[in-house]
C-alpha cells in the first residue's frame, strides 16, 4: 500500500520561511483535506511534494514508501507514483494533448517496451467521455484556450490515465461550476480504492461534499495546527478560521504584500509564518 | 504538373543533398517561372524552386480552393522573387519549406482579391544566411491571412525576417505567428509591421512571436510594430524571448516525463504547426529530422 510521509518539513522561497514544520501521512485508502485561509501555504505544500525547484527545503523529509523523495527530481517523483493536479495548469502551445499525456504515459513503460497507440487512443477516449471533454480533445493544443472548468477536467484526465499511488489536488474546485463539479468530484470518487491515496487542498466545503475526505487538516501559518473529521469542514464553512485562531492562541501580524509568489493562491498575501505555540 | 503524390514520389530524392540529382526539377517543374493550377482539390500540389530556377508566380483561380507545397532548396547564393495573387473568393493553403544552405535572398509578395483567404504555414531550416521578406497586401474587403512562421537556426547562421500587412480594405484580417528557435552561436532577428490604413473599419491586425534560446550566446531579436490609422479595429502584439519557461518544463516533469524528453516536447510545439502540414508527405520526417539535429547544435 502507498505511503506518503511528510515529517517535521520546512521550506522556504528565496529566504522566507512558508512551510514551518508540516507533519502528515497520507495511506493509500486514504482521503486527506487541507482547508485553511489564504496564504498559509497550501499550494506551496502540494509544489515542494512535486519537487518545484523555486523552493528549498529547509530541514525535514518527505517519503514515498519509506524512502525519501527530496533527492529525486520532479519527473522521477511521478514516474514513482506521485501526481499533482495543478491549480493553474500551464499552457503549452504547439504540443497536443494526446501527444503529451503519450509521452507520460510511455515515460512509465519498463525499458524495451512501446505504448500501443492504437488501444490507448480507446483509453484515451473513454477518459475524455466520463469527463464530458468533447471531441477533437486530442488534437487541441495543450490547456491551450482551454476554459478554466477545462482546464481542470484535463488535470483528472491525466490522473486517471497516469493511475498514481498519491495524488494531490490542489484546488482542483476553483474555475468550476456547479455541474463540472459534480463531474469531477464523480470521477474522482470512481478512482478511489485501496492503491491510491488523496490529498485534496480547498478552501470549500462544497468540494468535499463530492469528494468525502476522511481526514480534515487545517493549515495556518505554514503548519497543519488541528485535524479532525468532517465536522471540521461544517464548522468552518459557518464560521471561518477565527475561533481555531482563539482556541489555539495563533497570533497572526500581517505584513505588507511581498512582490514575491508564495503559492499559486497566495500571490498577494502573506502572512507572518510565526504560530504561538 | 503531375498530381501528388505521384509527381511527388518520382522527384522525392532529388530534395535533399544526400541524391545529387537536382537537374531534373530545373527544366521539369517550370519553364516560364508559372503555374497554373487545375482542379479545386484538397490534395497539395509541391513545387520545388532550386538554385537554376527562375522566379515564382502563381494566382489562384476564383473561388477555387488550391494546396500548394512551396519547397525553396538552393546552396548557392540566390535570390528569388515569389508573388502569389489570391483572386476573388479564393483560398489557398501553402506551405512554405527553406531548405538547404548559403546565402539566399527571398522576397515574397502577396496581393488580395475580396473574401481571398490564405493559410500559410512556413519552415526556415536552412543553414547560412537566410534574409526572407513577406509582403502581405490586404487589397480586397473580407480579405484575411493567417500565417505560422517556424524558424530554427544554428550554428553561426544569420536569419533574417522581414513581414510587413498592410491593410488596404476593410474588415481586412491578418494573424502572424512566428515562432523561434536559435541555437549555438545562431541569430535571428525578425521584424513584423502591420499596417491599418485610415477608412479600414473592422480590420484585424495580430501578432504574436514566441523565441526559445537553446543556448547562452545565440540571439533572437524581435521587433514588433503596429501602424493604425482607424478606431475601429482590433489590433494586438507581443513578443516572447527567452530560455524555456520553467513552469512549462515543471508541468511536464510532473507527469513523469524526463527533462529531456520534455524539452523537446516544448521545443516541438514550436514547430507542430508547420510539421503536422507535412506529416501525410514523405520527406516530411527528413525535415523532421533535420529539425532536430538544428535544435541538437548541428551546424550545417
Amino acid at each position: 500500500m502507498a505511503k506518503l510521509e511528510i515529517k517535521n518539513l520546512v521550506a522556504s522561497v528565496e529566504g522566507k520561511i512558508i512551510l514551518n514544520g508540516v507533519d502528515l501521512v497520507v495511506s493509500g485508502g486514504m482521503t486527506h483535506a487541507i482547508m485553511g485561509p489564504n496564504g498559509t501555504g497550501k499550494s506551496t505544500l502540494a509544489s515542494v511534494i512535486m519537487g518545484h525547484p523555486k523552493y528549498k527545503i529547509e530541514s525535514g523529509d518527505i517519503l514515498l514508501d519509506g524512502e525519501s523523495i527530496l533527492d529525486m527530481p520532479t519527473d522521477e517523483r511521478s514516474r514513482r507514483g506521485l501526481f499533482l493536479a495543478m491549480q493553474n495548469p500551464v499552457e503549452v502551445p504547439g504540443v497536443t494533448n494526446f501527444d503529451f499525456i503519450r509521452t507520460a504515459v510511455s515515460a512509465r513503460l519498463p525499458k524495451g517496451e512501446h505504448l500501443r497507440v492504437g488501444k490507448f487512443i480507446f483509453r484515451f477516449e473513454d477518459a475524455a467521455k466520463a469527463l464530458k471533454m468533447g471531441s477533437g480533445l486530442s488534437e487541441r493544443f495543450l490547456n491551450q484556450g482551454f476554459s478554466g472548468g477545462e482546464k481542470k477536467r484535463n488535470e483528472i484526465l491525466q490522473m486517471s490515465l497516469l493511475s498514481p499511488k498519491i495524488a494531490v489536488l490542489d484546488e482542483i474546485d476553483s474555475g468550476l461550476d456547479v455541474d463540472a463539479l459534480k463531474l469531477v468530484g464523480e470521477n474522482v470518487t470512481a478512482m478511489k480504492s485501496p492503491e491510491l491515496g488523496l490529498l485534496m487542498i480547498t478552501h470549500y466545503q462544497r468540494l468535499l461534499d463530492y469528494i468525502v475526505p476522511d481526514v480534515v487538516h487545517i493549515m495556518i501559518g505554514g503548519r497543519l495546527v488541528k485535524s479532525g473529521g468532517k465536522e471540521l469542514i461544517a464548522r468552518i464553512d459557518s464560521e471561518g478560521y477565527d475561533w481555531l485562531r482563539e482556541e489555539l492562541g495563533i497570533d497572526e501580524l500581517t505584513e505588507k504584500p511581498e512582490r514575491y509568489s508564495l503559492g499559486s493562491c497566495a500571490n498577494n498575501l502573506k502572512l507572518n509564518e510565526q504560530v504561538k505555540k | 504538373m503531375m498530381p501528388y503524390p505521384n509527381y511527388l514520389k518520382s522527384l522525392e530524392e532529388a530534395f535533399f543533398p544526400e541524391i545529387n540529382n537536382k537537374s531534373v526539377l530545373k527544366s521539369a517543374v517550370f519553364s516560364d517561372g508559372k503555374l497554373s493550377f487545375g482542379d479545386d482539390s484538397d490534395s497539395m500540389a509541391t513545387v520545388v524552386l532550386t538554385d537554376g530556377t527562375s522566379d515564382f508566380a502563381i494566382e489562384t483561380d476564383k473561388g477555387k480552393k488550391t494546396a500548394l507545397h512551396l519547397v525553396v532548396w538552393s546552396d548557392k547564393e540566390t535570390d528569388k522573387n515569389i508573388s502569389i495573387v489570391l483572386k476573388e473568393n479564393s483560398r489557398l493553403d501553402l506551405v512554405v519549406s527553406l531548405l538547404g544552405k548559403g546565402t539566399i535572398r527571398i522576397n515574397q509578395a502577396h496581393a488580395f482579391e475580396e473574401n481571398s483567404v490564405l493559410e500559410s504555414r512556413i519552415g526556415l531550416v536552412r543553414s547560412g544566411k537566410t534574409e526572407y521578406t513577406q509582403k502581405y497586401l490586404l487589397d480586397g474587403r473580407n480579405a484575411s491571412v493567417n500565417q505560422i512562421l517556424f524558424a530554427v537556426s544554428s550554428g553561426n547562421d544569420r536569419t533574417s525576417i522581414t513581414e510587413k500587412v498592410y491593410h488596404n480594405k476593410p474588415d481586412t484580417k491578418s494573424d502572424l505567428n512566428n515562432n523561434l528557435v536559435a541555437n549555438g552561436k545562431a541569430n535571428i532577428y525578425l521584424e513584423v509591421t502591420g499596417k491599418i490604413e485610415k477608412g479600414m473599419h473592422g480590420s484585424e491586425c495580430l501578432q504574436q512571436n514566441r523565441g526559445i534560446l537553446l543556448s547562452e550566446i545565440a540571439e533572437i531579436e524581435v521587433d514588433p510594430e503596429l501602424l493604425i490609422d482607424e478606431f475601429d479595429v482590433n489590433a494586438r502584439h507581443g513578443a516572447a524571448i527567452g530560455q524555456i519557461n520553467e513552469e512549462e518544463l515543471f508541468y511536464l516533469l510532473s507527469r513523469g516525463i524526463t527533462n529531456e524528453e520534455a524539452r523537446k516536447l516544448i521545443i516541438s510545439g514550436y514547430m507542430g504547426p508547420y510539421l503536422e502540414k507535412l506529416s501525410d508527405t514523405p520527406f516530411g520526417s527528413r525535415i523532421a529530422n533535420r529539425i532536430d539535429a538544428k535544435t541538437q547544435g548541428a551546424d550545417e
